[in-house]
């Protein structure tokens, strides 16, 4: 094959020097599936790589591909790229993002389409992306992706990398969907952790409170010889049967208030997101990640992703569930422990001496 | 199992209490042994401060005593456990009355009666016949007792007392804050329950006419108890 001739050319060398000795294609199909293309063979070839795919069946049909891609596979530098070992499928999102790459379907589109304007390859609606795979999976960050691998025994994968070259690909649409989201929810379980504490605490003060206000009285029913842990399961039933209302008003107060607040938040995580995105603009972005020597970066054109800005706040039998046993949780914690005293009371003391 | 009538309900055998207070301790009562029969009732009278409370505490389960045994029937009421002690054997009227101030006369009797189990099928009703019993007014029994004046609320205690239907009825200054007459008329209640029902009754005074009335006197004086 006449493809496999300009592995060795040195300037496909140098430009597929980028991915490292083991090169890795990423291809991403067109429904959002993720093929990726691995080559290992340690022969000091750049074997290179270049996502490719096929429609349906995952692997691409060798024949068809060459035959779609023609002669352009043959002119086009950084040239033909040979793929002879090893194949991994991957076809879920966790790749995707591990990759680096935009979840989500429109901006799977519109790298694509990105590409194809840059002369990069979409056949058969796939692009492919030349990703340094490699070295994420030895930052560990790509471990476990490429999951499913697949031996293309005796394959000849002929696809071309037209020019792309190393490319940069970035994370960065991806965090500005996600980003108000993340932070909002951080936000929620930090403060649902405050709220637990401080609620407990405040509730402990209280029940303490309320049953040093009660000695007198638990006194005089221990004197006429009630039980102590009878008297503090009393004061605990009583809690509780608090607790059960206030988790049953609080489930139905929490759907107006949690959709009011929630979209407040975002609203707010929006549009500082919207600033930082601005800002960032001009600046080199940290999270991408970039291939040496990259011809043309992708970032510089990527579309902006609008931040998500609105949630569907909803309260399932579950949440309700969580909700109201970690309020009776709180309420028997915040009874039990000021509640040991109760068992520590001398009734003679409370009621020898005058009023 | 039944009892001889004068085999002894309540018995003392060298008891001692003493206080820590700092790193002093104080011994209030010194060895005291002395064997309480039913169908009787006890003066025990003293001077302030010579431990009269204390070892009515001691004798009613409220409290324990730094040496020696308090026995109910025989029985280490140690052993017995306090709690049950007191709640199916003996009753207090406190000194400080401790009444729920925020129940009514009434209440306070028929609560009583639930937690030491008493059998009645009416509690109520027998509530209303102990307070009349004792000359509360009909119009005072559903007033909260924290609306009642001292001696209305004395009587009340004395009425939960009883109505506890207990072998032993301790009293510390039942009759403190009570005229003359009304003293009377609880001097009479207290010697009916030990002569006619075979209770045990002792009563801590400073009253002449309640020592008069017992049957017999005991004084406490310097830690030690003796019959007068
Ligand atoms: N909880 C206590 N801690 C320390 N000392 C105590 C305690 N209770 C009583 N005392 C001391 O024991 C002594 C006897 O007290 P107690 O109350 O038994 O006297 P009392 O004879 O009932 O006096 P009164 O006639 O004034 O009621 C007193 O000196 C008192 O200070
Ligand atoms: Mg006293």
């Amino acid at each position: 094959m006449a493809a496999a001739q300009d592995m060795s050319s040195p300037r496909v060398r140098r430009q597929l020097g980028a991915y490292g000795q083991a090169a890795v294609g990423v291809g991403v199909r067109g429904d959002g599936a993720m093929v990726g293309v691995h080559d290992r063979a340690d022969d000091g070839e750049a074997q290179a790589v270049a996502g490719a795919v096929a429609g349906d069946a995952g692997l691409l049909p060798v024949e068809g591909l060459e035959q779609a891609l023609g002669d352009d596979v043959i002119d086009m530098p950084p040239g033909v790229l040979h793929l002879d070992d090893d194949l991994f499928l991957a076809q879920d999102r966790e790749v995707y993002r591990a990759a680096g790459l935009v979840v989500g379907q429109g901006v799977v589109e519109q790298v694509e389409q990105e590409l194809t304007e840059q002369g990069g390859i979409a056949g058969d609606g796939a692009v492919g992306l030349g990703v340094d795979v490699e070295a994420q999976v030895r930052r560990g960050r790509l471990r476990g992706a490429f999951g499913s691998r697949v031996r293309g025994e005796g394959r000849e994968v002929v696809v071309a990398g037209r020019g792309i070259g190393p490319m940069t690909v970035n994370d960065k649409q991806y965090k500005q969907l996600v980003g108000p989201i993340t932070r909002t929810a951080d936000f929620a379980t930090v403060t649902v952790w405050i709220v637990a504490l401080a609620g407990t605490v405040i509730l402990a003060l209280i029940v303490a409170s309320s049953l040093r206000e009660r000695r007198k009285e638990l006194g005089i029913l221990l004197s006429l010889g009630e039980k102590k842990p009878k008297l503090l399961g009393q004061h605990l039933v009583e809690v509780v049967a608090c607790a059960v209302i206030a988790v049953g008003l609080a489930s139905a107060g929490s759907q107006f208030l949690s959709q009011t607040i929630g979209d407040r938040l975002l609203a707010g995580e929006v549009s500082s997101a919207e600033d930082t995105a601005a800002n960032a603009d001009n600046g080199p972005d940290p999270s991408a990640v970039t291939g040496a020597g990259g011809a043309t970066p992708l970032t510089e054109d990527a579309p902006e992703v609008e931040p998500i800005d609105s949630l569907d706040v909803r309260l399932g039998t579950a949440d309700i569930a969580k909700v109201g046993a970690t309020g009776l949780g709180i309420a028997a914690l915040a009874t039990l422990i000021p509640g040991a005293r109760v068992l520590r009371l001398d009734p003679r003391d409370i009621l020898t001496k005058g009023d | 199992m039944t009892f001889l009538p004068h085999a002894p309900v309540l018995e003392l055998t060298e008891v001692t209490r003493s206080y820590q207070s700092g790193n002093r301790k104080r011994t209030v009562l010194r060895g005291i042994s002395y064997a309480f029969e039913p169908g009787r009732m006890y003066a025990v009278i003293g001077p302030s401060g010579s431990g009269k409370t204390t070892l009515l505490s001691l004798a009613s389960g409220l409290d324990s005593p730094s040496a020696g045994t308090v026995r109910f029937r025989g029985k280490d009421v140690a052993e017995l456990g306090l709690g049950r002690y007191r709640n199916r054997h003996a009753a207090t009227v406190f000194q400080s009355l401790n009444l729920l101030t925020y129940m009514t006369a009434v209440q306070n009797i028929t609560s009583a009666m639930e937690i030491t189990g008493v059998q009645r099928g009416n509690k109520n009703q027998r509530a209303v016949e102990l307070l009349d019993l004792l000359g509360v007014d009909a119009g005072d029994h559903n007033r909260r007792t924290l609306k009642l004046s001292g001696g209305q609320q004395q009587r009340v205690a004395i009425a939960r007392a009883l109505a506890c239907e207990v072998d032993i009825l301790f009293a510390d200054e039942p009759t403190g804050s009570l005229d003359h007459e009304t003293a009377g008329g609880i001097i009479s209640v207290f010697r009916k329950l030990a002569h006619d029902e075979g209770k045990c009754v002792v009563v801590v005074t400073h009253s002449r006419e309640v020592a008069a009335a017992s049957d017999e006197v005991l004084q406490l004086k310097r830690g030690k108890l003796s019959a007068r």
